[in-house]
C-alpha cells in the first residue's frame, strides 16, 4: 500500500516535472528555450514598456528611454564610486539611458548569472572578475563584443596591450576592460623602522624578502614579518624560480619540477620553520592585521591602498620581489561583459557606457579615488598622474603582470583541486614539498585529461 | 476501549475528506516547489548538465561511479557525521541539563531561558563574524585574555585539529536556546499531579525526572534529536562563513563540498554536484528513519 | 540528622544549578554585548591591537556608513513583507497539515508524512537552481509572490505542530465530535487556542529564518528595490577587503527588529503551555 501511493506520487510529480519543464535533459531544455524565447522576448518587452511608461510620466516624449540592468560585484567601499560614476553618467547622458545598478556579492553572482542567462532573465550587462570570461565564453553565454572598436570608435592603440589581452578568448572580444591590477609588495614603514631597516627599501630578492621577513618577525609584539595567507596561488614565487604550474596552451602539466621544488621549500621553511606569517589566516585577516598594524609585509592587490590610507598607516609599495628568472606577478581585472540574450538596441547602449568609461576622465577619476594602475596611454604621461607617488609606483610595478591561466577554462579548477591545496599544504607543514609537489602534479593531471 | 477506538475510527473514515482537505495547501505548495525541484536535480544527477543549462546528455551513472572514488566526498561525508554525532548530543543534552535546571516559571527561570535564546535570533551569517573575530588566534580577544590569563590557547578555528570543535562549539551555542524553549514548554506541560503522586509514592527527584519528566517529553526530545540531526547533516553556512571549509578541508562538509562543485568551481558541474546531493539525501534519510523508529521505539517503552 | 543532610544537599545542588544556569548566560551575553558595543568603534578601534572590549571612542559613524550606503528603509519593509507573509502563511499550512497528521486517520497519512519528511532532508543549495527556473516559469520572479509562495509551508512546521498536537490530551476534539462540529471548527475553536505557544514559537522561527535568509532572497530578486535586508547588507561587506566596523553595524541593524520582536512575544512561549490551562 505504501510503495503504492509513493510509488504513484513520484510518478505524478515528474509528470508535473515534465509539465513545468525543470527535469531538463538536454533536448528538452534546448527544445523549451528555443520555443520560449520569443515568449520571453515579448514578455520583456512589455516590462521594459511599464517601466519606461512609469518613468517617462514627468518626461517630454524625446526619444526613446532605454533602461539597461547592470549587474557587478562591487561590494565595499570600491562600490561606493562606482555607483557615484554611475550615476552621474545617468545624469548627464544625453542618449537618454538610465542605468540601475544592482551589487551582489561575487558568490551570489556566479550562481544566478548562469540561470538567469538560461532563462532568459540576465540584466543588459555585467562587470566581473576577468576570470569569469573564459568559463562563460566556453558555454556560450557572453556576447562575442569584437565589433565594439568599429560601433563606437574607441581608439583600441591607446590601451596596454596585456590589459586588453585579458578580455579575450580565442582572438575574440568579449569584454570592455573596466580595472587592471596584479598583485604589489606592501611593506610597513614604520615597522622597518623600529626593526632598523632602511624604511624607503624594499626587498627586491626572494632571499632579500627571507631576511627581512625573520627581522621584522617579533611573536612577543604578535608582529610578524610577512604575511601569507592561505587559498591563495604563489605563482609569483614558483615563476621567480622559473617554476610554472601548467601551460593553458599545450594543456601541459608543469608542476613536477626542480625549480618548484627549490621555491616550495623556502616557503615551507618560511612558514614553518621561521614562523614569519600567522597560520592559517585568511585574506581579510591578513589584510585587517596589515591596517593594525601587526603585518610588516604583504602581497596584495590595489584595493588595499583606500584600507591602508585610512588607517594611518605609512606604507610604501613595490613590485614583487624577483628570483633567479626574474621578477613577476600574476595579473588580474574586471571587465564589462554582455550576457547572452541581450538585445541589440540595449546592447548598443551598453556600449555607450563602456565607451564612457574608457574616457580619460572617468579613468582618471577611478584611479585617483581608488588606487588602481593607470593603462591608457595618453592617462599615463598625464602630469597629475605622475606625479602621484602611489599611482606612478603600481603603475610601474604593473609591467611585470604576467597572465595566470586567464581565457583558460580549467582556471578555476587547477586553482581549487590543484595549486590551493598544495600551497596549503605546504605552508601548513602537511607534507614536505616533494610529496605534496608529487600529489599536486597527479590532481592535475586528472584535470587536465578533461 | 476497544469499542471507543473502533468508534473513533470509523468517525475519522468519515472524515477522511476534510484529513485531506486540512494537508491539501500544504501538500501542493511542498510539491511544487520542494518535490519537482527535487526531482530535477534527481534527473540532472545522471547527466552532464553544468549551470550554464547547455548541451546536455545523459550520462548514465558516471556521476555516481566518480563519487565513490573521490577522496574529497569521502572526507566530506567524514566531516559531516562527526559534526553530527558531536553536535547533535551536546546542543540537546545541554539544553536538557538546562531545562532541569529552569523547568519553572519564576523569574529567574524565564529571565534566563529569554537569555538563552538570544543567539537563536541571530543569523548564523551574523555569529559566524562574531566568533571568528573573537576567536582569531592573533587579533581576537578570547585568545588575548587567555594570554594574558598566562593559559596555553589553541588556535581555535585555524588549526586543523580544533577546527571542527570549534565549529561545533557555535553552533551548539547558537542553537541550545531554542531547543531549550522546546523542552521547557514541554515540561511545563507535564501536570502537576503526576509529580504530587510521585512525591507520595516517595520518589527522589531523579526518579521522577527518570520516570515522569522523561517519557513526558520523549515526543519533544525526538522532535529535537531529528531535526538537529538533520540540520546537522546539512551544516553549511557556519563552516562558510568561519572556516570556507579549511584548514585542509577538515571543515569541509558534504553539503560544501556539492556547492564547490557546482556553484564555485568552474566548470560547475551541477550533474556531479546533484550526483553528491542524491548521495547525501539518502545517507540522511536512512539516518532519520533509523532514529525515527529507534527513538520512537524507545518512547513507546518509556510509556508504558 | 538525616532531614539536615538533605536541606543541605539540595541547597548545594542548587547553588550549582545557579552558578552552571549564569556561566552559561555570560558565555551567551559576551559576544552578543561585544557585537552591540563594537558597532560603535571607530574603524581604528574594531581591529585595534590589543583588542579592547568597549570602545575608546564611541561613534554612530559605522550606522551612518551603513545608512548612505544602502535604502535601509525599503529594506526593511520588504523583509517583513515577506518574513511576514511567510509566518502569516506558513503558520496556518503548517497547523492545518501538521493537525490533519497528528489527530486524523487517513488512508496514506503514514507514507505523506515520510515524504514530507523527506523534503526537511534537502539543503536549499541542491534545489535552487532548479526552483529559480521553476519560479520564473511561473512569472512570479522579482516579485512579492513569488519570494512568499515556495516558503508558505515548511515540513519543519508542519513536524512541528504535529509534534505539539501529539501530546495535547485526547478527549480534545471528542467533545467538538460529540456536540456535532465541523473538522475545521474544532480545529479553529478548540485546538487553535490551545496551541498558542507552540504557533508563537513556530512564528518566530519561521519570520527568523526568512528575516535572516541570504541565498533564497538573492536569487529570487533580481532588483534592489525588491531586495530583503539581510540580502542588501551582505553587499557591505567587501569582496577583497572586508571592512568590519559597516559589517558589524549591519549585523547590529538586521538583529534590532529581531530583538524587539522577540522580547514582545517571549511572554508567550517562554512560559510554556502550561498557561494555556491543559490539563489532562
Amino acid at each position: 500500500m505504501k510503495k503504492k501511493l509513493i510509488s504513484l506520487f513520484l510518478s505524478a510529480a515528474m509528470c508535473m516535472s515534465l509539465l513545468v519543464g525543470c527535469g531538463g535533459t538536454g533536448k528538452e531544455t534546448g527544445g523549451q528555450t528555443a520555443e520560449n524565447v520569443a515568449d520571453i522576448q515579448n514578455e520583456q518587452e512589455a516590462a521594459a514598456d511599464t517601466q519606461t511608461d512609469n518613468q517617462a510620466a514627468g518626461e517630454t516624449a524625446s526619444g526613446e528611454k532605454i533602461t539597461l540592468q547592470f549587474w557587478n560585484v562591487f561590494t565595499g567601499s570600491d562600490g561606493d564610486i562606482l555607483r557615484e560614476i554611475v550615476d552621474n553618467y545617468n545624469k548627464t547622458n544625453t542618449d537618454n539611458i538610465e542605468i540601475q545598478m544592482d551589487i551582489m556579492p561575487n558568490d551570489q553572482l556566479q550562481q544566478k548569472l548562469p540561470a538567469a542567462i538560461a532563462t532568459n532573465t540576465a540584466p543588459d550587462f555585467v562587470l566581473f572578475g576577468v576570470e569569469n570570461i573564459a568559463p562563460y565564453v566556453s558555454n556560450d553565454s557572453l556576447e562575442d563584443i569584437s565589433d565594439f572598436w568599429d560601433v563606437t570608435g574607441v581608439d583600441k592603440s591607446n590601451i596596454l596591450e596585456n590589459v586588453l589581452e585579458l578580455s579575450h578568448v580565442d582572438g575574440k572580444l568579449y569584454g570592455a576592460p573596466m580595472q587592471y591590477n596584479v598583485s604589489y609588495l606592501y611593506w610597513n614603514k614604520d615597522l622597518f623602522r623600529e626593526a632598523g631597516l632602511d624604511p624607503e627599501k624594499a626587498p627586491a630578492t626572494l632571499d632579500e624578502l627571507a631576511e627581512y621577513a625573520v627581522q621584522l618577525t617579533n611573536p612577543e609584539k604578535n608582529q610578524f614579518g610577512l604575511a601569507l595567507p592561505t587559498s591563495v596561488t604563489y605563482m609569483q614565487f614558483l615563476w621567480a624560480n622559473g617554476g610554472d604550474a601548467d601551460d593553458p596552451d599545450t594543456n601541459t602539466n608543469l608542476l613536477d619540477s626542480e625549480e618548484n621544488v627549490k621555491t616550495l621549500e623556502w616557503l615551507q621553511d618560511l612558514t614553518v620553520n621561521k614562523k614569519v606569517s600567522p597560520s592559517n589566516i585568511t585574506g581579510p585577516e591578513a589584510d585587517t592585521m596589515l591596517q593594525a598594524g601587526q603585518i610588516a609585509m604583504y602581497m596584495s592587490g590595489p584595493w588595499q591602498i583606500n584600507g591602508l590610507r585610512a588607517q594611518g598607516i605609512d606604507f610604501g609599495i613595490a613590485p614583487c620581489v624577483a628570483g633567479s628568472a626574474g621578477a613577476f606577478s600574476p595579473a588580474g581585472g574586471c571587465s564589462y561583459v554582455i550576457p547572452k540574450g541581450t538585445d541589440e538596441s540595449h546592447k548598443l547602449a551598453a556600449y555607450k557606457f563602456m565607451q564612457y568609461w574608457l574616457t580619460d576622465d572617468v579613468l582618471k577619476e577611478w584611479s585617483q579615488r581608488n588606487g588602481f594602475p593607470v593603462w591608457s596611454k595618453t592617462l599615463m604621461e598625464d602630469p597629475e598622474i605622475q606625479n602621484d607617488e602611489v599611482l606612478s609606483a603600481i603603475s610601474k610595478a604593473t609591467e611585470i603582470g604576467r597572465s595566470y591561466n586567464l581565457g583558460y577554462a580549467l582556471a578555476s579548477q587547477i586553482d581549487n583541486d590543484v595549486m590551493i591545496p598544495l600551497f596549503e599544504k605546504v605552508m601548513s607543514g602537511a607534507a614536505t614539498p616533494e610529496a605534496a609537489l608529487k600529489e599536486a602534479s597527479e590532481a592535475m593531471d586528472r584535470v587536465l585529461a578533461q | 476501549m476497544a469499542n471507543f477506538k473502533k468508534k473513533k475510527r470509523r468517525y475519522a473514515a468519515q472524515n477522511q475528506k476534510s484529513a485531506y482537505l486540512f494537508i491539501l495547501p500544504s501538500m501542493v505548495i511542498l510539491s511544487v516547489f520542494v518535490f519537482i525541484p527535487l526531482l530535477a536535480s534527481f534527473v540532472i544527477s545522471i547527466t552532464n548538465m553544468n549551470i550554464f543549462m547547455k548541451d546536455v546528455s545523459l550520462v548514465g551513472f558516471k556521476n555516481f561511479t566518480r563519487l565513490f572514488v573521490d577522496s574529497r566526498v569521502s572526507n566530506a561525508t567524514f566531516n559531516s557525521l562527526y559534526f553530527t554525532l558531536l553536535e547533535v548530543p551536546l546542543q540537546v543534552g545541554l539544553a536538557l541539563l538546562l531545562t532541569v535546571c529552569l523547568a519553572k516559571n519564576n523569574r529567574y527561570c524565564k529571565m534566563l531561558r529569554s537569555i538563552y535564546y538570544l543567539p537563536f535570533v541571530c543569523s548564523m551569517t551574523a555569529i559566524g563574524i562574531v566568533w571568528s573575530m573573537l576567536l582569531d588566534p592573533n587579533m581576537g580577544l578570547v585568545a588575548y585574555w587567555l594570554k594574558q590569563a598566562g593559559l596555553e590557547t589553541v588556535a581555535f578555528l585555524k588549526d586543523p585539529k580544533f577546527a571542527m570543535p570549534t565549529v561545533i562549539a557555535v553552533t551548539a551555542w547558537k542553537g541550545f536556546g531554542y531547543t531549550l524553549t522546546l523542552l521547557a514548554a514541554a515540561v511545563l506541560n507535564i501536570p502537576q499531579s503526576l509529580y504530587e503522586a510521585a512525591q507520595m509514592d516517595g520518589a527522589g527527584s531523579f526518579q521522577k525526572f527518570r520516570h515522569i519528566t522523561i517519557p513526558g517529553i520523549w515526543s519533544t526530545i525526538s522532535f529535537c534529536i531529528v531535526t538537529t540531526t538533520i540540520s546537522a547533516m546539512q551544516m553549511f553556512d557556519q563552516a562558510y562563513v568561519m572556516t570556507k571549509g579549511g584548514p585542509l578541508n577538515k571543515t569541509e562538509t558534504v553539503v560544501q563540498y556539492i556547492y564547490d562543485r557546482g556553484f564555485q568551481t568552474a566548470p560547475y558541474d551541477l550533474g556531479y554536484a546533484s550526483a553528491i546531493s542524491v548521495y547525501l539525501f539518502v545517507i540522511v534519510a536512512v539516518m532519520t528513519f533509523v532514529l525515527r523508529r529507534f527513538i520512537l521505539k524507545r518512547g513507546e517503552d518509556a510509556d508504558a | 540528622m538525616h532531614k539536615r543532610k538533605k536541606i543541605k544537599k539540595i541547597k548545594l545542588s542548587e547553588a550549582v544549578g545557579y552558578l552552571f544556569t549564569l556561566l552559561v548566560a555570560f558565555t551567551v551575553l559576551v559576544p552578543i554585548l561585544w557585537l552591540l558595543v563594537s558597532s560603535f568603534k571607530t574603524d581604528v578601534g574594531v581591529i585595534k591591537f590589543p583588542p579592547r572590549f568597549f570602545p575608546e571612542e564611541w561613534t554612530l559613524h559605522q550606522y551612518l556608513y551603513v545608512g548612505d550606503s544602502i535604502p535601509i528603509f525599503d529594506m526593511t519593509r520588504n523583509t517583513v513583507i515577506f518574513a511576514g507573509g511567510v509566518t502569516v502563511i506558513s503558520l496556518l499550512f503548517d497547523s492545518m497539515a501538521g493537525y490533519a497528521f497528528a489527530r486524523m486517520r487517513f488512508k496514506g497519512s503514514k507514507a505523506l508524512f515520510s515524504i514530507i519528511l523527506l523534503t526537511m532532508m534537502v539543503p536549499f543549495q541542491i534545489i535552487m537552481t532548479p526552483l529559480y527556473i521553476e519560479v520564473y516559469k511561473l512569472h512570479l520572479l522579482d516579485s512579492y509572490l513569488g519570494l512568499i509562495l515556495p516558503r508558505a509551508t515548511s515540513a519543519f512546521g508542519i513536524y512541528m505542530m504535529s509534534s505539539f498536537f501529539e501530546g495535547l490530551p485526547k478527549s480534545l476534539e471528542e467533545s467538538g465530535r460529540i456536540d456535532g462540529m465541523s473538522e475545521f471548527r474544532i480545529f479553529r475553536s478548540i485546538m487553535m487556542p490551545l496551541c498558542k505557544p507552540a504557533l508563537v514559537s513556530l512564528g518566530i522561527f519561521h519570520f527568523m529564518n526568512n528575516w535572516n535568509d541570504l541565498l533564497y532572497p538573492l536569487m529570487l530578486t533580481s532588483s534592489q528595490n525588491k531586495r530583503t535586508l539581510s540580502a542588501g547588507l551582505a553587499v557591505l561587506v567587501g569582496n577583497k577587503v572586508i571592512k568590519y566596523g559597516p559589517t558589524l553595524a549591519a549585523t547590529m541593524i538586521s538583529l534590532t527588529p529581531l530583538l524587539v520582536l522577540y522580547i514582545f512575544c517571549q511572554k508567550y512561549f517562554i512560559e510554556g503551555v502550561a498557561a494555556a490551562g491543559v490539563k489532562e
